[in-house]
């Protein structure tokens, strides 16, 4: 154990040797001496150090907050202003207090950005959250980064970079400023209840062990889709969902294949649902779209391109139920296969829940007997018990012998 | 052809035969050592590299689905892994990479911390070895072609000849993981 401390303790000895002359005097010695000379006597290379340390940990935390704030400005500022101009969203961002515009929401340490955009024909609500690493502590960063490549199980989610928009639909299609809306959105949105995606096959595995509703979804390959993607769906006549609504899909999913992780139509949970009232508070038509943190000009046109798609999607199908097209893609044969998967998933976390708490009272049970057992000894009605236990095993031993004599 | 695990134990039985008749602590030697192991420890690396590159380019992204088995000393069960080709040959050749800078970093501290030189000289030909009868250098560097015990994804060689134990590929185990809703568990 020396050894493995040699050199700690060898880089200790060197740090106080620095001042040998200054702990050489004597406390008078030091007393007659001016605080000039006592300043200029003592070796600050230790305290140098550590003060150019500080300061580095502070540059640090300055270019990192920089590097992400610069990043996030970039991407909110273009994509607030295409969600407001493009696509016609009523609100974007956010107001303070006071009344002042908000683009952004920036959390813990500048590593979450969030923006919001609302008031729409088609749409509810559309939420762009970031993560980015957190660059201020380079450090942790590091640390994390170490443990992470020989230890994978300990990576925590939402440890990468990742931009994830989520899009909801609410079932009310207004074809211009004067229409009216529609009466019936909680009927259409009874058409949303699916689950349909287009992955990239780096991403395969990740989003299937992220996403409890993509944990449903059977892949496939198709010689319609770029070569880099595949389908998720949870029936392969769903796969179809996105090019019949948007024919040049094709053309997107090409432009942000730098990018692109996957756009999911669902209407099932993210996290896995372990009880029936868990399952049932989460179920929520939306599109969630995944991409890396778009970076440079042609990565923001993609991300862009890709938020349109799914708005498009969502306007089309919505228009298409309004009007009761008879040509409408999701029809009620599709719908009844996919109720019955929500039933039989249904009926699996019910029986495990059951099966839970069959065990949970049974463990509560042999608790109480222990707990029982233990107040009996405490006192001393056991000990009647115990002797009667054990005459009992005496006179059978006892009988045992008397039989093979 | 033998099983590599045996041929290991054969080397590593030779080697220590060997180590007995060299004189490990003269200098001369401790660096004839040290230079055959570096050397060993570069050209395997510089193997894996060149396969590794040879992934990248072929850029095979056929989708691969397997089941991979549970693994109860770390409490999982058994999980479907749906990769491309590409993507699990460079997982498998990283692997390898990476084994090779702990097999350094374990080296390094025993010579030059705890002064053995044995180990090195153990050491000498297993990193050579291991890169050449690798799977991933085999089917892209020698051409070999992956079926039979090179089809992906592999499965770890069973020493005396018993039935190895490797993730399932067949349609049934496939389709059932496929379906079963593992994904989303809440990790903290």
């Amino acid at each position: 154990m020396s050894g493995l401390l040699a050199p700690m303790i060898k880089l200790s000895a060197l740090v106080n040797s620095f001042n040998d002359e200054y702990i050489s005097k004597s406390y008078e010695e030091l007393k007659q001496m001016t605080l000039l000379q006592r300043l200029t006597l003592y070796n600050w290379t230790f305290e140098i150090g550590a003060v150019f340390v500080i300061v580095m940990v502070f540059a640090f935390y300055k270019l990192g907050l920089y590097y992400n704030t610069r990043i996030t400005d970039r991407l909110f500022l273009q994509l607030n202003d295409y969600l407001k101009n493009d696509q016609q969203f009523a609100r974007v961002g956010f107001a303070n207090k006071d009344g002042s515009k908000l683009q952004y929401l920036a959390e813990k340490q500048k590593t979450w950005f969030t923006t919001f955009a609302t008031g729409r024909s088609a749409i509810e609500s559309l939420c762009v959250r970031t993560h980015m690493h957190e660059r201020s502590n380079p450090a942790a960063m590091l640390m994390e980064r170490v443990l992470g490549a020989f230890f994978p199980s300990l990576v925590v989610r939402d440890l990468e970079e990742f931009c994830e928009v989520v899009v909801k639909p609410n079932g009310i299609y207004v074809a211009n400023e004067t229409a009216r809306p529609n009466a019936n959105p909680s009927e259409i949105l009874n058409n949303f209840k699916f689950v349909t995606s287009i992955v990239h096959k780096s991403s395969m595995n990740e989003v299937r062990r992220d996403n409890y509703h993509l944990s449903l979804t059977r892949t496939s390959e198709s010689a319609k889709l770029p070569v880099e993607y595949v389908y998720m769906s949870e029936m392969n006549q769903l796969n179809e969902f996105i090019g019949h609504y948007v024919p040049n899909f094709l053309e997107v999913l090409k432009e942000a294949s730098q990018i692109l992780h996957c756009i999911s139509f669902t209407d099932l949970p993210t996290e896995k649902p372990l009880t029936d009232k868990k399952w049932d508070a989460n179920l929520l038509p939306r599109a969630v779209i995944r991409t890396s943190v778009p970076s440079n000009e042609a990565q923001f046109k993609a991300l862009k391109s890709v938020i349109g798609l799914v708005i498009a999607v969502y306007d089309n199908f919505t228009k298409d139920l309004v009007h009761k097209n008879p040509n409408v893609f999701i029809t009620n044969d599709l719908l009844k296969k996919t109720s019955q998967l929500r039933s039989q998933e249904l009926a699996k976390i019910v029986k495990t829940m059951k099966q839970v708490e069959r065990e949970m009272a049974l463990e509560k049970k042999q608790e109480a007997e222990k707990e029982k057992r233990r107040l009996l000894k405490q006192s001393g009605e056991n000990e009647n018990f115990d002797q009667k236990k054990r005459d009992r095993k005496e006179r059978r031993a006892k009988n045992r012998q008397k039989v093979r004599m | 052809m033998l099983n590599p695990q045996i041929t290991n134990l054969l080397i590593m039985l030779v080697m220590m035969q060997l180590a007995r008749r060299v004189d490990m602590e003269d200098e001369t030697n401790i660096m004839y050592i040290r230079t055959a192991y570096v050397a060993s420890v570069a050209l395997s690396w510089f193997i894996y590299q060149l396969a590794r590159r040879a992934i990248v380019t072929k850029n095979d992204l056929t989708t691969l689905k397997y089941v991979k088995p549970a693994n109860p000393m770390k409490g999982e069960a058994e999980q479907l892994e749906v990769t491309t080709v590409r993507d699990y040959d460079l997982v498998e050749i990283d692997g390898a990479i990476k084994s090779i800078y702990t097999g350094l970093a374990m080296m390094g501290f025993m010579h030059l911390y705890l002064k053995y030189t044995n180990p090195l000289f153990m050491q000498m030909i297993s990193p050579i070895k291991s890169a050449l009868e690798h799977n991933e250098v085999k089917i892209h560097l020698f051409g070999a072609v992956p079926v039979g015990d090179l089809k992906r994804p592999f499965s770890a060689p069973s020493m005396f000849g018993a039935k190895p134990q490797g993730p399932k590929t067949d349609k049934k185990s496939v389709e059932a993981a496929e379906r079963a809703g593992q994904g989303g568990d809440k990790r903290e």
